[in-house]
């Protein structure tokens, strides 16, 4: 079974250089079988790649702890699920992982662009197939997955497995964390897609229209899947790792957040292309920029460069990722200069209030925090090198320099899609603006008699107000005319308003899960908390509610021990509910957890943690963090995957409302009454 | 489905269903942000004097006490947080520096003297921010920088962009005056037309 797997990578090595060298060759001397042969060794080397996953899966279910990758991250009494999960929580797993979805990827882009893109996959398919070269080295000759552990007995080496693994680390035992990596990854990996598209459009000359429009959804998909990684990582974090926060500009999460912020900018920058065929060449290096800053997020996570919680064990796999991405970007730089010629697109602007400038700023903007978020992480390393002192770059960095930032995207998302392609008037900007910056002040006013006095938060809410009437507008207006047009209600003309441009209107939809997202931020301003060491009977206090310590409880099971305490909550004189936070002992990985309790409400967190038992005077050690509106981040996420999904179904601008007709010959079409039908003449 | 209501008491109905649910939304914000059981529920009973986080620790060094730790980087190694917030339940590094800070305030030192203590200790890594001297300098520097640069870049850019355009030309009512629909062009606005095609296929 080893033997088989490690064969099958071997022979996907074999297949993807071959793939390299058909796609070159068939390029070269124009081969129509040899390009045909190339993107077969692509199915070929996917189907590899899938048994040697297979094989490694197998060896996890079936326990095999004489590989390494089995022993350090299974055990024998591991639920089922997290069996599963395991293949990818160590480093030999998962660069295989990556391997594998990368090749999934590969195959499908080959198969859907075979027919359509004829001059261009070609070039696509040679660089895909050094990527998959460069993972698929890394997985056969550096980080082996099936590695046997060997012991040396008096000269021999035997191959002995424990007796049982190491185990999951505990922290990792958690739904949204058994997902979030396999998120990251499709969206990581996603992007070398439009990647090789755009680095095929320079190798072949081509003027750079095409790419954009086939990578289009790949790009969205990926962005997606990336986007929900991080929320599920600040999931994680909130709920499993108990210190009450969902982001703590760790140097890995940081990793994850600039290719997600550069890909946003780029999301927006193609319509430029799209609409007016500007910003061609601006646009490859935004694609350039998110691809190898997905490689450069999985270096910093695995290659232990700046300490983190996340980091992977020390492995020599450092150095494989600097090189590549230095030479791919030696490469790719050359190329752009090179080829700038053919990229000349049609460029100009009327107005600096425009559409066009508008998403000019949206890109200033992301890329900036993207700059930020890459400087402060990577600073330590810098001064350490430069002057050999160690500093610590943290959250104080982060959040000074990224709220600011934040908050003029905030601005601009609402005032950017108001403005026009060209040239916007100032009575357009009158009329669409007067309504929202009332209600904003509004809020503002309101707000400040209320007691909030602090600005950032101030400022915040009152743009999210704005952000937030401006999109209802839009909406509104659109379905108004579309429910007068059809005497239809205002609900069902909105779903025909937002069938009919998706990706519009999906856009909006984003946009206001980004509202809501930025007011469960904001909420962390006002957060309060208390810790205390409570004997049974005792309370502790925190704005308007008690916790009282009913009893401590002990229990037990074959993943781990636990002790939990139970707090009555208190409100005045009423009962109001009973937390019980946990701690637990992982008897195979001999670590320790906390599982806080949460009561979750849509105005704020009720976190308790249970810390364990003072030894000295025998008290339970308790803290309660009181996180107001911080379940506005999570419905904000939702929405935001939600209205990306509305985005990627394709339009349909034909579609129109059938009304019943009251009087007149029955007919097949009004005796629909109500339903949709796409207009035949359209 | 429904078709709009005619009768002036239907859209008074909807106009008060609409004004309900912006009062309703504006309740949930204002609520949102103060916290609604604060005021629906009568004030919690004076309870005696809360214990502190540590039976030694007088109750006015508690409020110290956490703003201290939360300026220390726990330095076990494996984590980025502050020695406040951090909770891994075998972490030496972060329960040693709370006990150092606990007894600094206990013999009455300020927080500058405690911290200086822990930089003398670890070194400048153990401050969550660099200190702005210096080299260090440099990472508060840099992102500004950044943003300063790319507005220029944009500002040049849009520009660079307007000068070499045509403008879009202005339809003043003059030049569609008279005009109905299904009404025969004029030569002299076929003319006119033509020329404006003319000059747009040029300057794409």
């Amino acid at each position: 079974m080893i033997t088989l797997g490690s064969f099958s990578l071997y022979l996907a090595l074999l297949l993807a250089g071959y793939t390299l060298l058909a796609s070159i060759i068939g390029i070269a001397r124009d081969r129509e079988r040899l390009k045909f042969s190339a993107y077969r060794a692509t199915l070929a080397t996917c189907g590899m790649i899938t048994v040697a996953t297979g094989i490694l899966w197998y060896k996890l279910f079936t326990d095999d702890f004489t590989l390494s990758a089995v022993a350090f991250h299974s055990n024998r009494d591991l639920p089922w699920f997290y069996k599963l999960t395991a293949l990818w929580s160590g480093q030999e797993g998962s660069l295989l992982f990556w391997s594998w979805v990368l090749s999934i990827y590969v195959a499908v882009a080959v198969w859907i662009n075979r027919k359509e893109y004829r001059q261009l996959l070609p070039y696509v398919v040679s660089i895909l197939s050094v990527v998959q070269l460069f993972f698929l080295v890394l997985n056969v000759f550096i980080v082996h997955p099936f590695q046997q552990l060997a012991l040396n007995d008096n000269g021999a080496m035997i191959v002995q497995g424990p007796l049982d693994g190491q185990g999951l680390n505990p922290l990792l035992q958690y739904p949204a964390m058994a997902i979030h990596p396999p998120m990251i990854y499709l969206g990581y990996i996603g992007f070398s897609v439009p990647f090789a598209f755009g680095m095929a459009t320079l190798i072949a000359q081509q003027a750079g229209e095409k790419w954009i429009i086939t990578t289009r959804r790949w790009t969205m998909t990926a962005w997606l899947f990336l986007f929900l990684g991080i929320v599920l990582g600040g999931r994680w974090a909130y709920a499993v790792l108990g210190w009450g926060g969902y982001w703590g500009w760790d140097p890995v999460e940081n990793a994850s957040l600039m290719p997600w912020l550069s890909g946003t900018a780029f999301l927006h920058s193609v319509m430029m292309q799209e609409k007016r065929g500007m910003m061609k060449v601006w646009n490859m290096v935004l694609i350039f920029t998110t691809f190898y800053l997905s490689i450069f997020g999985t270096f910093l996570t695995r290659s232990g460069v700046v300490s983190s919680v996340h980091a992977f064990a020390q492995s020599p796999i450092g150095p494989y990722f600097v090189g590549f991405l230095g030479v791919s970007i030696l490469i790719s730089g050359w190329l752009l200069l090179d080829r700038l010629n053919y990229l000349r697109g049609a460029q100009q602007l009327d107005s600096l209030i425009s559409r066009e400038s508008s998403f000019l700023f949206n890109n200033l903007l992301l890329l900036a925090a993207c700059f930020a978020v890459l400087w402060g992480t990577l600073f330590p390393v810098l001064t350490e090198a430069v002057q050999g002192t160690k500093i610590s770059v943290g959250a104080p960095f982060f959040n000074k320099v990224n709220i600011p930032i934040g908050l003029l995207l905030l601005f601009l998302t609402g005032v950017g899609p108001f403005f026009a392609w060209r040239k916007t008037s100032t009575s357009s900007l009158k009329r669409n603006f007067t309504v929202p910056s009332i209600l904003a002040a509004a809020t503002g006013a309101a707000l400040a008699v209320a007691g909030v006095r602090e600005f950032y938060p101030l400022v915040s809410f009152m743009l999210c107000t704005f952000v937030t009437v401006t999109i209802v507008m839009e909406f509104a207006r659109g379905a108004q005319v579309v429910a007068s047009k059809s005497g239809v209600g205002l609900a069902q003309a909105s779903y025909i308003l937002t069938m009919r441009n998706t990706r519009r209107y999906g856009g909006y939809i984003v946009h206001f899960g980004m509202v809501l997202l930025f007011l469960g931020i904001t909420g962390a301003a006002f957060n309060t908390e208390k810790e205390q060491e409570l004997s049974p009977g005792e309370r502790l206090g925190l704005g308007p509610y008690q916790f009282e310590l009913k009893r401590v409880v002990d229990s037990d099971n074959p993943n781990y021990a636990a002790q939990h305490a139970e707090l009555a909550m208190y409100q005045g004189d009423a009962l109001v509910d009973t937390l019980q936070p946990e701690r637990r002992f992982y008897k195979s990985s001999k670590q320790a957890t906390t599982e806080s309790a949460i009561r979750a409400r849509m105005n704020e967190d009720l976190y308790v943690i249970f810390s364990g038992m003072n030894e000295q005077n025998g008290k339970a050690v308790v803290a309660v963090h009181r996180n107001p509106l911080v379940n506005w981040i999570w419905l904000g996420g939702l929405i935001m995957v939600l209205g990306t999904g509305v985005c990627l179904v394709p339009s349909k601008p034909g579609l129109v409302a059938v009304q019943r007709k009251p009087t007149g010959p029955a007919s097949p079409a009004s005796s629909q009454d109500g339903e949709e039908r796409n207009a035949a003449a359209a | 489905m429904r078709p709009r209501p005619k009768s002036m008491w239907r859209r008074a109905a909807r106009g008060a269903r609409a004004v309900v649910f912006a009062l309703a939304v504006a309740g949930v914000l204002a609520s949102a942000v103060r916290g609604w059981p604060e005021r629906l529920y009568a004030q919690a009973p004076e309870l005696p004097p809360q214990t502190a986080v540590n039976s030694t620790q007088p109750e006015e060094n508690v409020a110290a006490f956490r703003r201290i730790t939360n300026k220390v980087l726990c330095q076990c190694g494996s984590c980025s947080y502050t020695a406040l917030s951090c909770n891994h339940l075998n972490c030496n590094s972060a329960a040693y520096i709370r006990r150092v800070v606990k007894e600094g305030l206990a013999q009455g030192k300020s927080e500058e003297v405690i911290l200086a203590g822990f930089v003398e200790q670890y070194g400048p890594r153990v401050l969550p921010e660099p200190p702005r001297e210096g080299f260090a300098w440099l990472v508060w520097l840099m992102p500004f920088v950044g943003l300063a640069l790319g507005a220029f870049g944009v500002m040049f850019v849009l520009t660079r962009l307007r000068r070499k355009s045509v403008p879009a030309p202005e339809f003043t009512t003059e030049d569609t005056e008279g005009a109905e629909p299904g009404m025969e062009a004029t030569p002299e606005m076929v003319e006119k037309y033509r020329e404006q095609i003319e000059r747009e296929l040029r300057n794409p």
